[in-house]
């Protein structure tokens, strides 16, 4: 038997130093290697996931906030488009009125000036048809003094008159 | 002349004490180790992208460890049996690979050896020594009756080794019990002989090819023994990851026969873990 194992190289000086050697190598690899790495490694995986879980999040996030900026955009051109658009209503509305006003003041002007006009002609007619009767009066009265001045007036309105409806 | 010796061959003998070239290789691996430990965890930091060696050591973790539980179906079992598995396979990679160090069986110094003058080389594998092999079975062995015995509880896991004759399948029941005592037993010596004749295989066959045909030629020789250290690595770990797995299952209630069996063809190395499924309903 130990003839056996001499031939096959097992001697216990050599079985002995592996043995030391590799309990010494199994104790510092699990203590010193495979700990350390392996929770560097775990650190590292959820570290990799929180990264993942917050730029989801961020994701989300920005596309929330990209929906309402859009939502507040749309909300905001339609109300200013309705503002434009009363203000048109508005604008034209007031614009017919004054136009409505001006003109009614224009023609109130207008017919005023008309009938300040007439007047004006019948006030400076019947003073001239007086002007001129008087002027008649005295000339004709200059011309005819022997027609006494009832008489002569008497003609005088006749001959207005006929001139008026002449 | 070419010297093979099946065992390593002693160089230098302190105080009595005969130092062999694989105990010499195995220290020089050890402050390899300690190299790689300290560049690493000068490195690591959990935040920022791994690089360097500190990378390199973080992927294997990553891959072993989903490696590992894509066996065990189970993250905390997984988390258990990771320092044992991890630290086996990376050891016994990386002596290994020694066979493929220039200067491997060349460089040595003239002695007698059994009445005869040969060349006793500096450099040999680590695990072309039984017993290194040896040491890392009885390792992963204790470690799987240790491991069974925390999760079964003492008589737990002994009842399925020891199992009284007049219980349900009577004499046939101990006499099975018995014979996974011994075959306890076997997986040591399967362990240790599996990897130290495959690396020794390895060994000759570089040396013989370098010594016939020392140019181009064991080129192909030396890819095929990188493959066949890390396969050997690979099935070292991955039958200590099965043995721990299957000590940590209970057999269930006793009044059935049939064995727990998981079907390990699903088993992946770095993909997605939850390959393994019982076949007959057990967990």
């Amino acid at each position: 038997m130990s003839e056996m194992l001499t031939k096959l190289g097992i001697n216990w000086e050599g079985f002995i130093a592996q043995l030391i050697n590799f309990t010494v190598l199994f104790l510092i690899l699990r203590f010193f290697a495979w700990k350390p790495i392996s929770a560097a490694l775990e650190h590292r995986r959820q570290k990799i996931a929180k990264g993942i879980e917050d730029a989801k999040r961020a994701d989300d996030q920005l596309e929330s906030i990209e929906r309402e900026r859009k939502e507040t955009m749309t909300e905001a051109r339609k109300e200013a488009a309705q503002i434009i658009e009363e203000a048109k209503q508005k604008a034209s509305g007031l614009k017919d009125e004054k136009m409505r006003l001006a003109k009614e003041e224009i023609e109130k002007q207008v017919s005023e000036a008309k009938e300040m006009i007439v007047g004006e002609r019948e006030a400076a007619y019947s003073a001239l048809k007086q002007d001129l009767a008087d002027l008649i009066t005295k000339a004709t009265g200059k011309i005819v003094t022997d027609l006494n001045d009832e008489a002569h007036k008497k003609l005088i309105d006749q001959a207005v008159k006929d001139l008026e409806t002449a | 002349m070419l010297a093979i010796s099946i065992g390593p061959e002693v160089i230098a003998t302190i105080a009595g004490f005969p130092i062999t070239n694989t105990m010499l290789v195995a220290g020089v691996l050890f402050f390899v180790i300690l190299a790689i430990i300290g560049i690493t965890l000068r490195n690591i930091d959990p935040d920022k992208p791994a690089t360097g060696i500190a990378g390199l050591m973080e992927v294997f973790v990553e891959y072993f460890l989903d490696f590992v539980e894509s066996i065990t179906n189970d993250r905390d079992k997984a988390l258990k049996f990771f320092p044992i598995v991890a630290t086996i396979f990376f050891v016994v990679l990386l002596s290994n690979l020694v066979e493929l160090w220039p200067g491997m069986g060349t460089i040595g110094v003239w002695g007698m050896h059994h009445g005869e003058l040969v060349l006793i080389p500096f450099i040999r594998s680590v695990s072309a020594d039984l017993n290194f092999t040896f040491v890392v079975a009885l390792f992963a062995m204790i470690s799987v009756q240790v491991m069974g015995m925390q999760y079964l509880g003492f008589t737990g896991y002994w009842s399925k080794f020891f199992v009284a004759p007049w219980h349900k399948p009577f004499v046939i029941g101990t006499f099975v019990g018995l014979l996974e005592l011994i075959s306890e037993f076997s997986k040591v010596l399967s362990f240790s002989f599996r990897l130290f004749g495959n690396i020794f295989a390895g060994e000759v066959l570089l040396l013989v090819i370098g010594f016939l045909a020392p140019f181009l030629a064991p080129l192909p020789f030396l890819f095929l023994e990188l493959f066949v250290g890390f396969v050997q690595a690979l099935v070292f770990a991955t039958l200590t990851i099965v043995f721990l797995n299957m000590a940590t299952i209970s057999h269930g209630d006793h009044d059935e026969e049939h064995e727990p069996r998981a079907d390990y063809s699903k088993a992946t190395f770095g993909g997605k873990p939850g390959g393994v499924v019982p076949a007959n309903g057990h967990k």
